[in-house]
């Protein structure tokens, strides 16, 4: 992997902090991906996912703490690390009013591609993504799920060494969800690494090689599936996250005039 | 098939195809299904309003409604009851003609005001109220009703009660008009505006909710400009006699003024007080009658086009509409030019933003039929077509440099994230959005200018050449202060004429401060050339103004760059949340 020094994870974090006002959205994230890793970050809302996210990915600095993406410091080298970083945030950038095919070709040249080389990408990404028929039409008129592939197809352009992926699930129909679990088992096949979140957690049980467990900001467990099942007596994951994170409520739901 | 466990599971399920419980409505307890009463209603659309005030006041919202209505409806009421007292007195209103004709001046600006008033300011609010209301077990008739009368006291309107009352009284006071007739006349005419007010509302928000709002928008103005220009300018030429004394002027052109405004209803309310004062009730009820059966004929149409609103509600989205492709392939170039080249699309693709760049062209059409040439020719005389000129091109500049500039990531939203997350100087990214948004606003002085050339007078050469650096000066301020305050307070701007976003109060307030620095040496121009005095030294200063400005919108984009290191999730934050 070109960045990546021997034995060096393609992420890493060391008591990476962020406050926003009083209020603590990551305490001291302490994380390591290998490469090639697929690793699902998982945690209940508001566990500070997407907050870590955007610290890792450089879209805000931290308060405290390092962070380097295949072994770049993001601090001290963003523009470098932001190269070889692809992201779907959870709320997806997109330009409403350009169309998908202009919008992938943009991308491909703010992450330094040449016009020939980003058109042919995108061309190939929206053939790949399904989306070569509604390329001239604007993002505004896209469904959820076309604008979720295009996002994706969006973070691949310039072959990302890591990819991290916020929710990329989230409001899709089967046929989406199966464009995006393909492409993420492809990226795994092709050796990239990929952190993606889920509330799906059956999704994150079939693609994800290593799990990681966020409460209120801190990572409370973190491995490999199956080291983490079997620490955990779990068959699943959703009985990892039952076992490792006290947010469940188990009493029956019950509104008074229903009675 | 294993079993499923649930609700009805637990509740031992019918077996297949025997009819299910849950397809027998259940009784509904009768509280449930009742509308809240007209009382409740009304109740509720006062607190939402008075809410609404005092939301748009940061500090002291507990006081600051109650003082801004006490000074409205108490000291705009008894100024304007002064000053038409000392009118009424005065030697120059001798007439009683022109005393009628200012009391119609009076009903008919009041009137239109308060009519225009809710279409100008319509917002997310209105359209979300409209919309939101229609789910409740409440009919549209009883909706509108309870909107009509919430509308006739709400905070914004005080003003105008203040100024109707305050004239009202005087009248009362002068000629011994019935107190009665008057508060009936100034209800009735209230009412009137309300629900005309509401046709326009209801019709404006019919438009802004259609997907091809701004193409019949563009229409309207083309329409609007067509008319404009078949309509004669109207006959000024009385305006010159005014500076002599109201009794100088022929009192012909006022029995005619008389004439035109009696024909509309606004003019029943000084009718209603001059039938009053004169002791013939029958003429004011009459009046009265008339207005009333105006005020039912926009009562039907408003509350049709607010079921034609309901109607439309929750439809389907028509099917999108496939760009049409282009020539040249987008993407080609340098990165910067990638950037501005989207920016510039996108900025042209909004909605809101076409919107923006009309209003310029309505003013000057505006302007053209209202005589306005020969007004400034009154208040400027020789240099009336600097005046218009100028006052065309400053706010072309500013409509855009503070609509656009003051919140450049507003229109991307979500798509602010690429910016903050690629490999590229943010420096670049500011640059490229300046020469789009700045480029948008030269092109449109451009434009309004010639359209002024062609279309309202034919200002001198000079005239224009001292306009167009003024202009730039007043863009790259706007483009200065827009670079910080885009960082400093953005918000997200919808690209739909569906929702009004504001601006932040410190943009708004910054953006004030920017505009009367950035015409103040456009004011100094055209002041000197009312001094007569040489314009080639004015117009070599003119284009010194730009080039100090430019110095200053560079010093603004290193400002940013670091502004934005410390600001970035607040930005991005501030942008991406509804």
């Amino acid at each position: 992997m070109p960045g990546s020094g021997a034995g060096e994870p393609a992420i890493f974090a060391r008591g990476l902090v962020k406050r926003f006002g009083e209020v603590v959205a990551v305490g001291g994230l302490d994380l390591d991906v290998p490469p090639g890793a697929c690793y699902a970050f998982l945690g209940p809302n508001g566990a500070g996912k997407s907050t870590s996210i955007g610290l890792l990915t450089g879209l805000f600095p931290p308060d405290a703490g390092v962070a380097r993406i295949a072994g770049i410091d993001l601090r001290a080298s963003p523009l470098e690390a932001r190269r070889r970083i692809g992201v779907v945030p959870e709320e997806l950038a997109l330009f409403e009013r350009m169309s998908g095919g202009d919008y992938l070709v943009f991308c491909g040249r703010m992450y330094g591609l040449a016009a020939g080389e980003a058109r042919e990408r995108a061309t190939e990404l929206l053939d790949r993504t399904d989306l070569a028929e509604r390329q001239r039409s604007l993002i505004a008129d896209y469904s959820k799920g076309m604008r979720r592939r295009l996002a994706l197809a969006a973070a691949l352009i310039h072959r990302p060494e890591v990819v991290f992926l916020d929710e990329p699930f989230e409001g899709i129909d089967v046929l989406a969800g199966q464009v995006v679990r393909s492409l993420v088992e492809m990226l795994n096949r092709a050796g990239v690494t990929v952190l993606l979140t889920t509330h799906v957690l059956e999704i994150a049980d079939r693609l994800a090689t290593h799990a990681g467990f966020l409460q209120r900001g801190r990572l409370v467990a973190s491995g490999t599936v199956a080291a983490l099942k079997e620490r955990y007596r779990a068959a699943t994951l959703d009985q990892v996250f039952r076992a490792c994170v006290d947010a469940t409520r188990e009493e029956e739901a019950q509104l008074s005039w229903y009675r | 098939m294993p079993p499923v466990e649930g609700g009805a599971a637990r509740a031992g399920a019918p077996p297949f195809g025997a009819p299910r419980p849950v397809d027998r409505a259940p009784p509904v307890p009768a509280s449930a299904t009742r509308a809240p009463s007209l009382a409740a209603q009304l109740g509720l659309l006062w607190k939402l309003r008075l809410t609404l005030a005092r939301g748009t006041f940061p500090r002291g919202r507990a006081l600051i409604v109650p003082v801004l209505g006490t000074l409205a409806l108490g000291g705009g009421g008894g100024a304007t009851f002064v000053a038409t007292r000392a009118l009424l007195e005065s030697p120059l209103v001798a007439d009683a003609r022109l005393e009628l004709f200012l009391l119609l001046l009076v009903g008919f600006f009041v009137s239109t005001m308060w009519m225009l008033w809710p279409v100008v300011t319509a917002g997310v609010d209105d359209a979300a109220e409209l919309s939101r209301f229609a789910l409740f077990p409440v009919s549209s008739g009883r909706l509108f009703l309870a909107s009509v009368v919430a509308a006739l006291f709400e905070p914004r309107t005080l003003p105008f009660w203040g100024t109707l009352l305050g004239s009202g009284t005087a009248v009362c006071e002068r000629d011994h008009a019935s107190v009665p007739w008057m508060l009936a006349a100034t209800t009735a005419l209230a009412f009137a505006s309300v629900v005309w007010g509401r046709v326009g509302l209801h019709l404006v928000l019919n438009v802004l909710r259609h997907r091809q709002s701004a193409e019949a928008m563009g229409a309207g103005l083309l329409v609007l400009l067509g008319l404009a220009a078949l309509v004669p300018p109207p006959d000024l030429t009385w305006l010159k006699e005014v500076p002599h004394g109201l009794g100088a002027v022929d009192v012909h052109l006022i029995a005619g003024g008389v004439f035109l405004f009696s024909a509309l209803p606004t003019g029943a309310w000084a009718w209603t007080l001059t039938a009053s004062a004169a002791h013939l009730p029958s003429l004011a009820i009459v009046e009265l009658g008339y207005l009333g059966c105006t005020t039912v004929v926009g009562y039907v149409v408003a509350l049709w086009l607010l079921e034609w609103f309901h109607r439309r509600a929750g439809r389907a989205l028509p099917q999108p509409v496939k760009t049409p492709a282009r020539v040249l392939p987008f993407g080609s170039g340098s990165l910067f030019r990638v950037l501005w080249k989207r920016e510039l699309a996108d900025l042209l693709r909004n909605p809101r933003v076409r919107l923006m760049l009309a209003l310029p062209f309505f003013l000057a059409i505006l302007l053209k039929l209202v005589g306005a040439r020969a007004f400034a020719e009154v208040l400027a005389g020789p240099q009336a077509d600097a005046w218009i000129a100028g006052g065309l091109a400053s706010y072309a500049a500013l409509v855009v440099g503070t609509g656009l500039a003051q919140n450049l990531f507003g229109y991307d939203a979500e798509g602010t994230a690429l910016f903050l997350a690629a490999p590229v100087d943010f420096r670049l990214v500011l640059r490229a959005k300046n020469l789009a948004v700045g480029g948008l606003a030269g092109s449109l002085v451009a434009a309004i200018l010639l359209f002024d050339a062609v279309y309202l007078g034919r200002p001198a050469l000079w005239i224009e050449l001292t306009v167009v650096p003024v202009a730039a000066c007043q863009v790259l301020l706007s483009l200065a202060a827009g670079n910080i305050l885009s960082i400093v307070s953005p918000r997200r701007f919808h690209a739909t004429l569906r929702r009004r976003d504001r601006a932040p109060p410190l943009s708004t307030a910054v953006g004030f401060g920017v505009a009367a620095l950035a015409i103040l040496p456009g004011s100094l121009v055209l002041e000197t050339f009312a001094n007569q005095t040489l314009p080639l030294p004015l117009i070599v200063g003119a284009w010194l103004l730009p080039a100090l400005a430019y110095a200053g919108w560079r010093a603004s984009l290193v400002a940013a760059v670091r502004l934005l290191e410390s600001r970035r999730p607040q930005l991005l934050w501030a942008v991406t949340r509804s």
